[in-house]
């Protein structure tokens, strides 16, 4: 009779982490009972045939990734801790230069009041709990608020500001404040998109970098609806159910680090409402990808369906096993294409 | 004996088989954390650098699933990065990085129990594309052979997978990581004999699946 105990101390003896007199007895005991030999070997072989799985290095990526994570970067200032106070500060910041560049009000107040109230409750319900709180208050409570906590704090931050404007530095500074207030999850999705098509005015690197990490944080921890809420000047989003499709594109789109929990993938916006991407990928893969691009979701209304144009085959090589090729993308949206002139009917003559 | 399973294993290889990279060397380890720790990136590089592996591989069979492994590794790193400051050397860091890696994979797979993202992948189920060949095709004895030797490691490895969280903790740091049964109890902080029922546990378990999946251990 095997009991749950002494099936333990086969396991154990497998592993040679038992004690030397109740090995030997143990051993002693095996050679002596079949039915104990033979749990003693199934045991082993199920241990070994674990311990024969091969092993894999470290896919390179993994350094590259935290080596762009890590990287000191100017401007992170939302990284240093008190994420929230930091964003109320940077909030009032960004308001106070957007008022002070005598642009339109933020439209925010307005685009609450056109909102279906349907549709702001199942908005509130999606959101957390404190982007909740403040969807349900009314707009105009919401503005006084928001507004006096921009002038006590611009109060506080005017000096600096003030000192700043229109320096160098200022211009360097403006769009890491500007992005922040744009990632602050306490500005509605509407004046985040124009806060940050002023960061893209001011610097257009500055606002890819932003568009990727509103992507990472937000796919990390929310919905995909969310997700592309929040990651404002998104062209267009190719969302795809399966996972591991969507790891598949992210990884022949070279698409970065920072949206590692995406499952639906963001095609930033870039110059001429136009991306291109550089995809690598097996034949297969490339195959595939016209299928996905199919799935293309324009995140605003458009004239035209978007086009896609896959040109130039850029380099083939033999990986392991298989062909790899690498060619160009680019993804238009937004623009109808340009129409050709009908033909003329032929005149007929009669 | 699934095709492709070496014999008799021994422990003794099993640190050298994981140290891909880097022999273990717990004081080099801690003059790198030192360094490090005040600031020094490229200490932590070099910690990053001697660990990926074995960190990566642990992820791999805990989650099953190489895109998974990889972000989890990433977060892994980060995570050790902000907390070497408060790291006691107490423990190695080894140790100390194997708890973090169980701690996020923990999280993980609660995270999967409550949102379904990925499909559970069944016994005999397509290997993961970006799986190494089973046996590398100068050692391999035939293609067959080779085949084989791939079909059996899948069945293997979706019974791992498959394993209950707890057990497959214990497993995957004893067959696969080969640590000792003393370092597995304080990477999971249970006493010995916890250690010992979760990998007999383990064991038993895949031993059923892989009879299940017409593989006789």
């Amino acid at each position: 009779m095997i009991d749950d105990k002494l099936r333990e101390e086969l396991s154990a003896l497998v592993d040679g982490a038992l004690p030397g007199e109740r090995a030997e007895e143990l051993r002693r005991r095996i050679r002596e009972d079949r039915d104990l030999a033979r749990e003693y070997a199934e045991l082993e072989r199920a241990a070994s045939a674990v311990r024969a799985l091969p092993r894999r290095g470290a896919p390179p990526e993994l350094r590259a990734r935290l080596d762009a994570a890590l990287r000191p970067r100017r401007g992170r200032i939302l990284r240093l801790g008190a994420l929230a106070a930091a964003a109320t500060v940077l909030l009032a910041a960004g308001l106070a230069l957007y008022l002070g560049r005598g642009g339109p009000p933020p439209r925010h107040f307005e685009a609450k009041d056109e909102e279906p109230a349907m549709g702001r409750e199942k908005k509130a319900l999606d959101q957390p709990a404190a982007q909740a709180e403040a969807a349900a208050h009314a707009p105009e409570e919401k503005e006084v608020n928001v507004l006096k906590d921009a002038r006590n704090e611009a109060a506080k931050e005017g000096a600096k500001l003030g000192q700043s404007r229109g320096t160098p530095a200022k211009k360097q500074e403006e769009p890491d404040l500007l992005a922040a207030v744009a990632r602050s999850r306490k500005v509605p999705a509407a004046d985040r998109k124009a806060y940050l098509r002023q960061v893209a005015a001011l610097d257009p690197g500055k606002a890819r970098e932003h568009v990727r990490a509103v992507v990472g944080d937000e796919v990390g921890a929310r919905s995909r609806e969310q997700a592309r809420d929040a990651a404002m000047p998104v062209l267009a989003t190719i969302r795809l159910e399966d996972r591991e499709e969507a790891n598949l594109l992210r990884k022949i789109l070279g698409s970065p680090a920072a949206a590692n929990q995406a499952t639906a993938l963001a095609v930033e916006k870039a110059k001429d409402d136009a991306v291109t991407a550089e995809v690598t990928g097996t034949d297969d893969e490339l195959s595939r990808l016209g299928r996905w691009l199919a799935l293309l979701d324009v995140s605003r209304p458009a004239p035209a369906p978007p086009r896609v144009t896959v040109f130039g085959e850029a380099k083939r090589e033999a990986g392991a096993g298989k062909e790899i090729r690498t060619a160009l993308v680019r993804i238009t949206i937004g623009k109808a294409p340009p129409q050709e002139p009908e033909p003329a009917p032929p005149k007929e003559d009669r | 004996m699934p095709p492709g399973v070496q014999g008799p294993y021994n422990p003794r290889n099993l640190r050298e088989r994981n140290s891909s990279k880097e022999p273990a060397d717990p004081a080099r380890d801690a003059e790198l954390v030192a360094r490090a720790r005040d600031g020094d990136r490229a200490a932590f590089d070099e910690l990053v650098l001697r660990h990926e592996d074995r960190v990566f591989n642990m992820a791999l069979r805990m989650l099953g699933n190489a895109d998974d492994a990889l972000d989890l590794a990433q977060e892994v790193f980060l995570s050790a990065y902000r907390a070497l400051k408060g790291f006691e050397s107490k423990a190695l860091f080894s140790t100390w990085l194997y708890r973090v890696t169980v701690n996020h994979c923990r999280d993980e797979m609660r995270r999967r129990a409550t949102v379904k993202h990925t499909r559970p992948r069944p016994l005999g189920a397509g290997r993961d594309a970006d799986d190494p060949p089973a046996d590398p095709p100068a050692r391999a004895a035939s293609p067959f052979a080779a085949a084989a030797a791939r079909e059996s490691h899948e069945i293997v490895a979706a019974a791992v997978a498959a394993l209950p969280d707890d057990a497959k903790e214990a497993l995957v740091l004893r067959d696969v990581e080969g640590l000792p049964y003393e370092e597995i109890a304080e990477i999971l902080d249970v006493p010995l004999g916890t250690v010992r029922s979760r990998i007999h546990r383990a064991r038993s378990l895949v031993r059923e699946r892989l009879r299940e999946a017409g593989v006789t251990p």
